[in-house]
């Protein structure tokens, strides 16, 4: 069965403490099949756009602090909190959750290998605190906007490479709004076709083709945005508000339904802002639910939960535009608020590695880059390898097939593969045709083979005992010679004896013959043959005869 | 219970199948008799125990007569019938279950004894996968594996080893390698007591040099036949002896068996690349002391490094070892480690830049890569055996590379440029190896789908050869060409051209080669290499950064060899359109050619419209009740609607095309509108009473926003008015878009990938009159189906 859980976080606790949530700042909550609360992580207090969560943790940048705090998730504790030199504002995983990018109050932004501690920082690009980083799915690029209104674009794997002539300074900068940038999302495509979406306190939010550095599509709002959304088809994205209310924004509503296939790259709307109808605006004020701070959407993308300034999470029907239910109330106004990917698909795909333990920065140890470009001696990762990979040795000639060996075939087979089967039983004909030929009446193949041991250990005598053997063959050879002869010579006389008896009967018959023939006159001799047989099998006859009438 | 009644009556009937059949017989019986035991699953794997029914009692006599008939022909005095017993065994451990598992300790007994016995090789590898199986199946049931797999696997182990120490068939060797490395993993205290029997066994297996000059009477052990899949066996049970450390120590032990492979393979190395002098600085160990000193005649190891490898001697059997170590360290990333590791990334690509940092001089002088410092001591004869050698160990060296990028994944995108750059010069030195070759493009497809995108311009231009290349391996036309073209002067041109450099008369016999000339058709492994690089190629690379010819020479190798994604690459990354001159070609059109029936063409050829329900904000003003009424009326139609609203999506879209605005159209189509969703609508309300529906709907129409343009509206209503008008429009358009449209050849496609697409979307059809109406109607009714569907689907996983 699939499960669908979400983590918030709240950025301070205002309610007075009670029971079982003391000090409780990470809440992981399922949401589907049950909504209920699984998990708590305790002493945290996060700022917006300040947790991330990998498969075995959750890290939690301190707001108004320089720290972060490490959660494992398997464990359900506190693994480490990491010291940083100034505050962090924004955290988020790059790299299949191995890289955490943090965002720093002096404008820069940091990469942390957690696998091996290394820490790669970039220039000091911002003016201004980086508020929010977001990484693109293919983890080649993420982008971080700051309070200074400017979104910079930068390139990952040139910022963690090794060589020292690479440039740690943004791919692209998107300057269009005019107010510091509250968020941004990235859109789900892994091509060089994709988007993103920042939302701003100048009232707008843009959508940006950030591998070209372009601005697509700006939309003026009538209010300003706390949060956003993006649909996982990047057909719309939600937009939150400080009065608690909600909108959709449909990439495809009524106004650009008429330009062509690719709404957004038309080229002469992107400067045509655009005004949402404040139809799709929504809310429920009946809920006195306070300000949206968060924004997430469920892995189906039909509900959107946002978390509330009063701690409260509502779930909201994204098809009817309407408020669904209040899931739960947490001490304190949620920050954050992340949906993770439902588990429990039945055939999982089995990660390669497991990041049992952080390693923490480690800020001098001449990781950053080397001056030749070279791997730095010391590099090294700490993980465990979980699962068989599969690599067939490189050959041009034979096609890299992932087959499994034999043995694992036969291994999980029902009972062996047929052609494990066939190999064996011809071996098994060949193997007993084998020993048949070394003796004839082998029905007891054990016995054989011990004798045949016997045989081996004794070698020194083995040739006596042939002597011996065939010595004792000569004799019974000599011994059946007479016994056949005697039994030829038996035979013989058995023979004379009956030829005797049946001449003398012969004679009695054509005498008797003779007799009848004097009175019947001339009667075939046949008659006394079918006479005889009737006598010996008189029964079967009749039964015959019985047939022929019938 | 039918079908257990069944199952009971096919036990039975398998019963008195083995019990009447001769034993000398039976081998031929049971392959079918095992594959019908898979039917009686439920049967043997159900509880005994409950007996209380007459069936279930039935049931237990006929399955213990079964088992009691297993273990009497387990101790048969036949071979055929010892071996029927352990393929029927093994047949019923594995649909049998726990229930057959926790009785299996007697034929576990009975199996182990077979070890011993002279029996035929391939029993026994039946007999040891029987046992592995048994094994690794109680590992789920602590109290099983204590009263069953404790108890017997130090016995198993003992005659495994005796079996394998002594002369046998490599298939018996490989199966109990292979027994082994799944065993070893999980009882690790048991295997610990036998790693000494075990290591020497597996030292001269893992890293064998059959080329060694040195005789057999110096070698310690003889030599039996050792194939490649034994070696690999070897290689993944010996990666996994850190696993028997004692506790805690294992990850230091594995950290440990990984460096001295690494050093084992720098220590051969010294020796076989001595004919020259590297130009590789170490960023680990300090160099060898090797080179300067007084050389052997002779490349060789004769010391038996630290309790290791057995000695070799002679640059082939070096090689060999090299070869192997750095398989060995492949092996060490393949397999999984009982906890967290500390893998040294730094060791091994310090090991790797070593084995491709050095590469074959080129044989002209005039390549830049023609530096390589030769060592004067060395004969010549053996620095080119050497340059022989090297693509092998490059293959070898590439392979760990691939296995590490599959391992860390992502977590190492700090290396790919590196390997990037050293690849590409393994490659511009190696080419010619068909080998390297093949390992070069698995390896860059790696690196480019993983971070490709990123890429400079240099390091894009510095792929270049290896795209060419890539494409010339795909296509095999690519030699004939030369000589198909000259065809009509042929005689004339080739006796000018080429002055008598061969007499090949079969030349002059088939002027027009038939046959196609490809040297690498058999290459099935280069072939399947290149084949998976093109669409990596034409994907993660910007396309801003690919030259013109390079594009071309891409996208003509992937129309040539038919290769649909990369054709459908090709056409999601289309090249960027130039400020001057034509706009650049898409291969659209040869695609859909191609493979017209494909989902996937079909999806980028008429893209259904990615639909958020719109309108939606006035639905709260209706009736709930009626709204549910229609969802439910709305559901059973949905199956009649599917077929419209996909026209409708496609009339949006040639109606985009045109330039009409469609807001403006649902208002003045009011009317008609009505009268179609009435009718559709018509169960509803009828059901309902309602008598409303039509009118609320109508009210849901939205209203045009304030950036519709008033001048187009005012066309635009004429249009609707007069249908006929419109379609007259539409084919019009089409018309003039069909002969535009880029014929199936490359030179000539002077279209826009969007444009293509809608000429496509197009074509299909005709909008009726009153079309466009009716699938409006349809869409607002459809808006509501998928949030029925969504909550729908919501029940259910509840």
């Amino acid at each position: 069965m699939l499960t669908e859980q979400f983590v918030a976080a709240i950025s301070a606790s205002t309610k007075p403490n009670t029971g079982v949530t003391k000090d409780a700042g990470i809440f992981v909550h399922e949401y589907q099949p049950l909504a209920a609360q699984r998990h708590v992580f305790k002493k945290s207090a996060a700022a917006p756009n300040g947790i991330a969560v990998s498969s075995s943790h959750i890290f939690a940048a301190q707001s108004d602090k320089a720290i972060v705090h490490v959660y494992s998730r398997e464990k359900g504790n506190q693994e480490a909190i990491v010291p940083f030199p100034e505050r962090i504002h924004s955290i988020a995983l790059a790299a299949q959750d191995t890289v955490l990018l943090l965002g720093t109050e002096s404008g820069r932004v940091l990469a942390w290998e957690i696998c091996s501690g290394r820490l790669v920082s970039t220039s000091t690009a911002h003016l201004q605190p980086v508020t929010c980083i977001v990484v693109d799915p293919s983890s080649n690029y993420f982008l971080s906007g700051s309070s200074d209104a400017m979104i910079h674009v930068w390139a990952l794997p040139s910022i963690l490479s090794f060589s020292p002539d690479t440039s740690r300074t943004p791919v692209h900068t998107l300057s269009t709004h005019r107010g510091p940038i509250s968020s941004i999302v990235c859109g789900h495509s892994s091509s060089t076709a994709n988007i993103a979406v920042s939302i701003s306190g100048d009232k707008s939010a843009i959508v940006w083709d950030y591998h070209n550095g372009q601005a697509l599509r700006t939309y003026l709002l009538q209010e300003t945005p706390t949060a956003v959304a993006l649909d996982p088809a990047d057909r719309a994205f939600y937009v939150a508000y400080g009065d608690g209310s909600l909108q959709t924004i449909d990439f495809y509503d009524e106004v650009q339904r008429t330009t062509s296939i690719d709404l957004l790259r038309e080229a002469s709307s992107s400067h045509r802002p655009i005004q949402p109808s404040p139809k799709t605006r929504f809310n429920a004020e009946s809920q006195k639910l306070g300000g949206a701070l968060s924004l997430s959407l469920s892995w189906d993308g039909t509900t959107l939960i946002s978390g509330h300034a009063s701690g409260k999470i509502a779930t909201w029907d994204i098809a009817k535009s309407n408020y669904l239910s209040t899931l739960t109330n947490f001490p304190g106004p949620v920050s954050n608020l992340q949906f993770l990917a439902p588990t429990g698909f039945p055939n999982p795909r089995e990660p390669t590695f497991k990041i049992q333990t952080i390693v923490k920065p480690k800020h001098d140890a001449g990781l950053t880059s080397s001056g030749n470009g070279l791997v730095p001696s010391n590099y090294t990762l700490s993980m465990q390898f979980t699962g068989r990979l599969r690599s067939p040795h490189v050959s041009a000639t034979d096609g890299r097939s992932t087959k499994k060996s034999l043995f694992e075939e036969a291994l999980t087979h029902p009972s062996f593969p047929a052609g494990m089967l066939e190999e064996s039983l011809a071996e098994l004909e060949t193997w007993g045709a084998a020993s048949k030929g070394n003796s004839a009446p082998a029905a007891d193949f054990m016995a054989l083979a011990q004798d045949d041991n016997a045989n081996a250990s004794s070698s020194s005598t083995s040739a006596a005992e042939v002597k011996d053997l065939k010595k004792q063959l000569a004799s019974l050879q000599r011994i059946q010679k007479v016994t056949f002869s005697q039994l030829s010579e038996l035979r013989e006389e058995k023979e004379y004896f009956m030829s005797q008896e049946k001449k003398r009967a012969e004679r009695t018959k054509t005498r008797a013959k003779k007799k009848l023939g004097l009175t019947n006159g001339a009667k075939p001799s046949r008659a006394d043959e079918d006479v005889q047989m009737n006598d010996s099998d008189g029964a079967s006859s009749e039964s015959e005869s019985d047939d022929i009438d019938a | 219970m039918a079908s257990s009644t069944a199952e009971l009556a096919t036990l039975r009937a398998l019963t008195f199948r083995i019990s009447s059949t001769p034993t000398s017989q039976l081998p031929q019986h049971v392959p079918a008799i095992a594959a019908s035991l898979t039917n009686c699953r439920t049967l043997l794997s159900s509880t005994q125990s409950s007996g209380a029914k007459a069936s279930s009692s039935e049931a237990s006599v006929a399955i213990h007569k079964f088992r009691t008939l297993l273990s009497t022909l387990l101790q048969d005095r036949t071979i055929q019938g010892r071996w029927s017993a352990i393929v029927l065994i093994k047949a019923s451990v594995e649909v049998g279950g726990w229930e057959t598992l926790q009785k299996c300790l007697p034929w576990v007994r009975g199996l182990l004894g077979f070890l011993t016995k002279p029996d035929p090789p391939a029993s026994k590898k039946l007999c040891i996968i029987t046992l592995t199986r048994i094994f690794l199946l109680t590992r789920e049931y602590p109290t099983l594996i204590r009263e069953i797999t404790t108890p017997s696997l130090p016995t198993f182990v003992q005659s495994s080893l005796q079996i394998a120490s002594s002369r046998v068939p490599a298939s018996v060797l490989q199966t109990i390698l292979e027994s082994f490395s799944r065993l070893l993993p999980r009882h690790p205290t048991i295997f610990r007591s036998y790693l000494k029997q075990l290591m020497p066994l597996l030292e001269r297996l893992v890293a064998p040099t059959p080329s060694s000059k040195l005789s057999r009477e110096q070698e310690p052990e003889a030599k039996f036949g050792i194939t490649s899949e034994v070696t690999a066996a070897a290689r993944q049970l010996y990666v996994q002896i850190p696993c028997c450390a004692p506790k805690g120590a294992s990850s230091e032990d594995w950290g440990k068996a990984l460096k001295t492979a690494i050093s084992n393979a720098h220590r051969t190395a010294d020796r076989v690349f001595r004919a020259v002098l590297e130009d590789w600085q170490s960023t680990t160990r300090e160099t060898s002391t090797l080179n300067g000193h007084t050389l052997d005649d002779e490349v060789q190891d004769l010391e038996i490094v630290n309790k290791g490898l057995p000695p070799w001697s002679g640059i082939y059997a070096g090689s060999e070892r090299l070869t192997s170590l750095l398989l060995l360290v492949k092996g060490y990333l393949e397999s999984p480690t009982a906890n967290s590791v500390y893998l040294n990334i730094g060791t091994i690509m310090d090991l790797i830049t070593r084995m491709l940092s050095l590469t074959v001089p080129a044989s002209s002088g005039k390549s830049f890569q023609n530096t390589v410092r030769l060592n004067s001591q060395v004969s010549k004869e053996e620095r080119e055996h050497l340059w022989m050698l090297l693509p092998d160990v490059h293959v070898a060296a590439i392979e760990v590379l691939l296995t590490l990028s599959s391992r860390s994944l992502e977590s190492t995108l700090a290396l790919d440029s590196l390997i990037i750059d050293q690849v590409v010069w393994v490659f511009g030195a190696e080419k010619d190896n068909a080998h390297v070759r093949t390992a070069c493009y698995l390896i860059i497809a790696t690196v480019l789908e993983r971070s490709g995108r990123t890429l400079p311009k240099s390091t894009i231009d510095s792929l270049v050869p290896i795209s060419r290349t890539c494409c010339e391996d795909l296509l095999p036309f690519e030699v004939s060409a030369g000589p198909a073209k000259q065809t009509p002067g042929q005689a004339k041109a080739s006796g000018n051209s080429q002055p008598q450099t061969t007499a090949n008369a079969d030349t002059f016999l088939n002027s027009f080669p038939k046959g196609i000339n490809d040297p690498t058709a058999n290459f099935a492994g280069l072939k399947g290499a290149a084949h998976n690089l093109l669409p990596v190629l034409l994907t993660n690379i910007r396309a801003q950064y690919i030259s013109d010819s390079l594009r071309a020479r891409l996208d003509r190798a992937a129309i040539i060899s038919q290769h649909k994604d990369a054709m459908l690459a090709s056409v999601l990354n289309p090249p960027p359109s130039k400020k001057f001159g034509k706009p650049a070609a898409s291969i659209l059109p040869l695609m859909a050619r191609s493979f017209p029936l494909d989902k996937d063409v079909e999806g980028v050829l008429r893209p259904r419209m990615p639909v958020i329900r719109l309108g939606g904000q006035d639905l709260e003003m209706e009736d709930e009740a009626e709204e549910e009424a229609n969802e439910e009326e709305d559901e059973s139609e949905d199956m009649v609607a599917d077929t419209e609203v996909e026209q409708e999506y496609m009339e949006r879209e040639d109606e985009s095309f045109v330039g009409h605005e469609l807001d403006t159209l649902l208002e003045s189509a009011g009317p008609p509108k009505t009268l179609v969703k009435d009718f559709a609508m018509r169960n509803a309300t009828t059901l309902d009473g309602v008598g409303s529906t039509p009118s609320s709907q109508n009210q849901s129409v939205p209203e045009p926003t304030q950036f519709i343009d008033t001048g187009k509206r005012s066309i635009y209503n004429e249009a609707t008015l007069s249908p006929s008008k419109r379609v007259k429009i539409d084919q019009e358009e089409q018309r003039t878009a069909q002969p535009v449209q880029p014929l199936p050849t490359l030179a000539a496609a002077p279209k826009s990938y969007f444009t293509a697409t809608d000429t496509a979307s197009v074509v299909p059809e005709l909008p009726q009159p009153g079309a466009a109406e009716l699938g409006d109607a349809d869409s607002d009714m459809d808006d509501i189906v998928p949030l029925v569907f969504g909550q729908d689907t919501d029940d259910e996983s509840e």
